[in-house]
């Protein structure tokens, strides 16, 4: 085996020695040109990139402002990080919240888009990128008054309930309060307790809330029988005054009646006695339509998430007519059931924006869908309208219902300003009442608040 | 042969110095337009303390172009520049991912640079280089066997390749880099040696063989020995892949280099089964994803910058790569790939490419196998080494914690990488003059 030394052979195998390096440089080459463009944009989606996270972080979100411009979520610039803060106490209910470990709710879910600056114009958005420019997101403005907010969010205290004042007729959301809530400033700290919490601070009492009606369904029950002719004013009606025994509880009407008394005369005494008279007259298939026709048996159009209750169906008519059956209502279904008194008969669509922003700054205003329903005529709505205890302006309706097979019992306040041709209608449910004192109270106090800040009444 | 008289070739010089020059402009334009870019993407505005750096780092590659120009005026006209812009880019590149370090990486960029260019200028002769092999090697060795008892590491975790130098602070020196040199010179003077030894024992088959193979498995113990020590999978690469190419040069026989192969294969396999971080490393890098939290962290990250910066990159400073964690040494290159995209990617490949064919360039121009063997030493090493974190960084080959010359922060690394630079910049001067190395045939004459 002879081995060539000189220097000439060892010059002549450096040709092989250069090939081997460029072989792999250009291995490297196209390595670099696989991840880069090939393969890059599939695994920059993957979730835990960091770099989706400071994109996220990056974003400078839109405000929500209240019916005032008053900003209800603000994004604020604090050296070189973003940080979303909402200056307003009690506000939790209407904008919800947003986290990055969280998500979003309320108007900052509905709106996230939006909010956010997502544009579908793929040169805009490819133009934004390669400036490195935070994608900015637009406003949102709200048909809610701070001012009212606050005031309802401090008068329910430490109560558990809901609170929801709107004004009419466009059935625009002015004030959203739900008790136990929640601060969406400290949501990051406190969101293992708000989860763990009995008393569920996160749900929304107003949208999303389940309570048992009672005799609050009893005006609309009786507005639309009488639309029907099925009842008529006149009639007078024999034995409305006998207790009815719900899970071992006496229910029975709230003031003496005569033995007989019109459909008004019930009415306003709250005799539970009548009502399961009136459901055997209209049979399940009437009691059904209703409900259905006042809107307690679809969740509410609005811009926020709202829900219905599960239990749809009639079981037992005569508890159904006193609202002890499977039907559960949320004080927003309430609340439109009562806007429709209010409205000549007809069922609004509940808003609560106002207007948005668009790209260019502009704002488009959010038109209020128009009424679908005409769910009685306007007569028989100014009727029911009228027999309403009526004090000092205010057209009004107080219910304790039984909820719960344990006995405890929610004060229910229904109530409109002015009584004869309402500006503002309210609904307050306070969980775990004796009396009604404290829903009336806050109802009361809301509505002239209302009245007066609108320089009404 | 037509020799080229000496109008042309004064010529030819001439066009090279302008050539360096036109180099060095862009250069310097290309490093000061991204600490421009740089501290206008941080602050808003220009800052002395994003500037300093690169106005030192300008002043100091000027003086070495000048001190060149008047005393090695034929000096290779691409490594200069080479060197400029890699610098460069690095102090851009250490000021953005680790500010704290630039001072200290300044500092040993002109200490670097001045290293670079006494060795360039300065040894007139490497006969001494030749004659001591066994003095320099077995220095290296003692050198980095210290590390064994005294070795520490800057960071206060990982591998403990540093030694503290007394009297100093807290600055450190990491013998490998020096390893990495004296064990070309011992190489290419060990090889020089043997091809005139065999030159004159031709026919006797038995001899050259062992002669090879002798110091083939040696070479293979120590840089197993290597990395049972230190784990340093790197620096094991890295010598015995000098060590097959030159080897491979000096004999021309493939069976060298496969056997070579084989047997790196097999300590990388003793290496897995014996050594958990050889494991860990192997085992990310097959399948980083399944423990991209974990594990596969930092090769995951290192791909979503190489993946985010697309072709254009995200800009100096616009981009994320200090989510890979050590990203200012041995992530660098990733961190080029966000910020600069591929074309600031490709364009360090085709630096250390371009270094290459210099390097190859300089050695076809010697007229010593010592010489030779010097030159195409050191260009493996930077050859090497620049695969190896680039392939790391790109998945294709296991991470092995080699840093990109001149780019990553490292002090040491940068004055040996200087070093080299020098004496090839040396070697590029001297292709016809020098003593020639004939002792043994003088002998023999």
């Amino acid at each position: 085996m002879s081995i060539k030394t000189n220097i000439t052979a060892v010059k002549s195998r450096l040709i092989i020695f250069q090939l081997m390096t460029m072989a792999g440089f250009i291995l490297i080459a196209f390595a670099l040109i696989y991840w880069s463009i090939i393969s890059g944009p599939n695994i920059l989606t993957r979730d835990d990139n960091p770099r989706l996270i400071e994109e996220e972080l990056s974003i400078q979100r839109g405000s929500i402002l209240d019916a005032n411009n008053v900003a209800l979520a603000e994004t604020l610039i604090q050296e070189d990080d973003l940080r979303r803060h909402y200056p307003v106490e009690g506000m939790g209910p209407v904008v919800g919240y947003y986290s990055l470990r969280h998500g979003t709710a309320g108007v900052e879910s509905s709106f996230d888009p939006l909010l956010r600056g997502d544009i579908d114009d793929f040169w805009s958005d490819f133009w934004r990128r390669t400036q490195h420019q935070n994608q900015v997101g637009s406003d949102v403005q709200l048909t809610v008054d701070a001012r009212l907010q606050q005031m309802a969010a401090t008068l329910i205290d430490d109560e558990k309930g809901a609170i929801i004042l709107f004004s009419l007729p466009e059935a625009k959301i002015k004030a959203m309060v739900s008790s136990p809530s929640f601060d969406p400033n400290l949501l990051d700290e406190q969101f293992d307790e708000l989860v763990a919490d009995e008393e569920a601070p996160l749900i929304n009492r107003v949208t999303q809330g389940q309570y048992q009606p009672g005799m609050v369904l009893q005006p609309f029950i009786i507005a639309s029988a009488l639309d029907s002719g099925i009842i008529s004013m006149e009639q007078l009606i024999e034995g409305a005054d006998e207790p009815i025994v719900v899970n071992g509880t006496v229910l029975q009407c709230n003031e003496p009646v005569n033995i007989q008394a019109t459909w008004i005369e019930t009415l306003l005494s709250q005799c539970p006695a009548a009502m399961t008279q009136l459901a055997t007259r209209l049979g399940e298939e009437g009691l059904s339509e209703i409900f259905s026709k006042f809107g307690f048996t679809v969740a509410p159009n609005l811009e926020i998430e709202t829900e219905v209750g599960d239990g749809l169906t009639i079981s037992d008519i005569q508890m159904a007519a006193i609202g002890q059956d499977n039907l559960s209502v949320s004080p927003l279904q309430v609340g439109m059931a009562l806007a429709t008194l209010a409205n000549n008969g007809e069922l609004p669509n509940p808003q609560l924006v106002t207007a948005t922003e668009d790209v260019k700054g502009n704002w488009v205003p959010v038109e209020s869908q128009p009424s679908t329903t005409q769910v009685i005529d306007s007569e028989t709505a100014q009727l029911l309208l009228k027999s309403f205890t009526h004090k000092n302006e205010i057209a009004e309706d107080q219910i304790m219902v039984l909820s719960g097979p344990e006995g405890t019992t929610n004060a229910w306040y229904l109530g409109l300003i002015p009584g004869d041709s309402p500006s503002y209608g309210i609904v307050v449910v306070i969980e775990g009442q004796e009396n009604s004192e404290t829903a009336v109270q806050i109802g009361r106090k809301m509505l002239m608040a209302a009245s007066d800040l609108s320089g009404g009444a | 042969m037509r020799i080229p008289s000496f109008a042309t070739r004064y010529r030819e010089s001439e066009r090279q110095t302008k050539n360096e020059a036109l180099l060095i402009i862009l250069v310097v334009a290309f490093v000061l337009i991204n600490a421009v870019a740089m501290s206008l993407a941080l602050e808003g505005s220009l800052r002395w303390s994003h500037l300093y750096a690169p106005v030192v780092w300008l002043v100091i590659i000027i003086c070495a172009y000048v001190v060149l120009l008047r005393t090695q005026s034929s000096h290779d006209p691409y490594l200069l520049p080479l060197v400029a812009l890699m610098s460069g880019w690095g102090l851009v590149l250490i000021d953005r991912l680790a500010p704290n370090f630039l001072n200290r990486q300044l500092i040993w960029l002109v200490i670097g640079i001045t290293v670079l260019v006494l060795s360039a200028v300065f040894p007139r002769d490497f006969g001494w280089l030749y004659r001591y092999r066994y003095t320099w090697l077995l220095a290296g060795i003692l050198l980095l066997a210290t590390t064994l008892w005294l070795g520490v590491n800057p960071s206060g975790q990982g591998a403990t390749l540093w030694l503290k130098i007394p009297f100093l602070g807290s600055v450190f020196f990491q013998p490998s880099e020096l390893l990495k040199l004296l064990l070309v010179i011992f190489l290419a003077s060990y090889f020089d040696d043997r091809s005139r030894m065999l030159s004159v024992r031709i026919g006797n088959g038995l001899r050259p063989t062992f002669a090879y193979l002798a110091p083939l498995l040696l070479m293979w113990g120590f840089c197993l020995v290597l990395l049972v020590w230190q784990q340093d999978l790197g620096a094991a690469t890295l010598f015995f892949t000098v060590f097959l190419v030159l080897l491979y040069l000096a004999t021309g026989k493939w069976q060298y280099i496969t056997l070579g192969f084989v047997l790196l294969l097999l300590a990388g396999l003793i290496g897995y089964f014996a050594f958990d971080l050889v494991a860990l490393r192997i085992d990310t890098w097959l399948n980083p994803w399944i423990e991209a939290d974990s594990r596969g962290f930092q090769i995951v990250q290192s791909l979503y910058a190489v993946a985010s910066g697309g072709i254009f990159g995200q800009g100096v400073s616009q981009g994320y790569p200090t989510y890979i964690p050590v990203v200012h040494s041995d992530f660098a290159f990733a961190a080029i790939a966000e910020e600069w995209g591929l074309i600031g990617s490709l364009t360090i490949l085709c630096c250390f490419a371009v270094l290459a064919f210099r390097g190859i360039h300089i050695a076809s121009k010697s007229n010593r196998l010592f010489n030779l063997f010097l030159a195409i030493g050191i260009t493996v090493v930077f050859c090497t080494q620049a695969f190896l974190i680039m392939a790391g960084v790109t998945k294709l080959l296991p991470l092995t914690g080699v840093t990109l010359p001149f780019v990553s922060y490292g002090g040491s690394s940068f004055v040996m990488s200087s070093l080299m630079i020098g004496l090839l910049l040396n070697l590029s001067t001297r292709p016809n003059r020098g003593r020639p190395m004939t002792i043994g045939l003088e002998i023999l004459e």
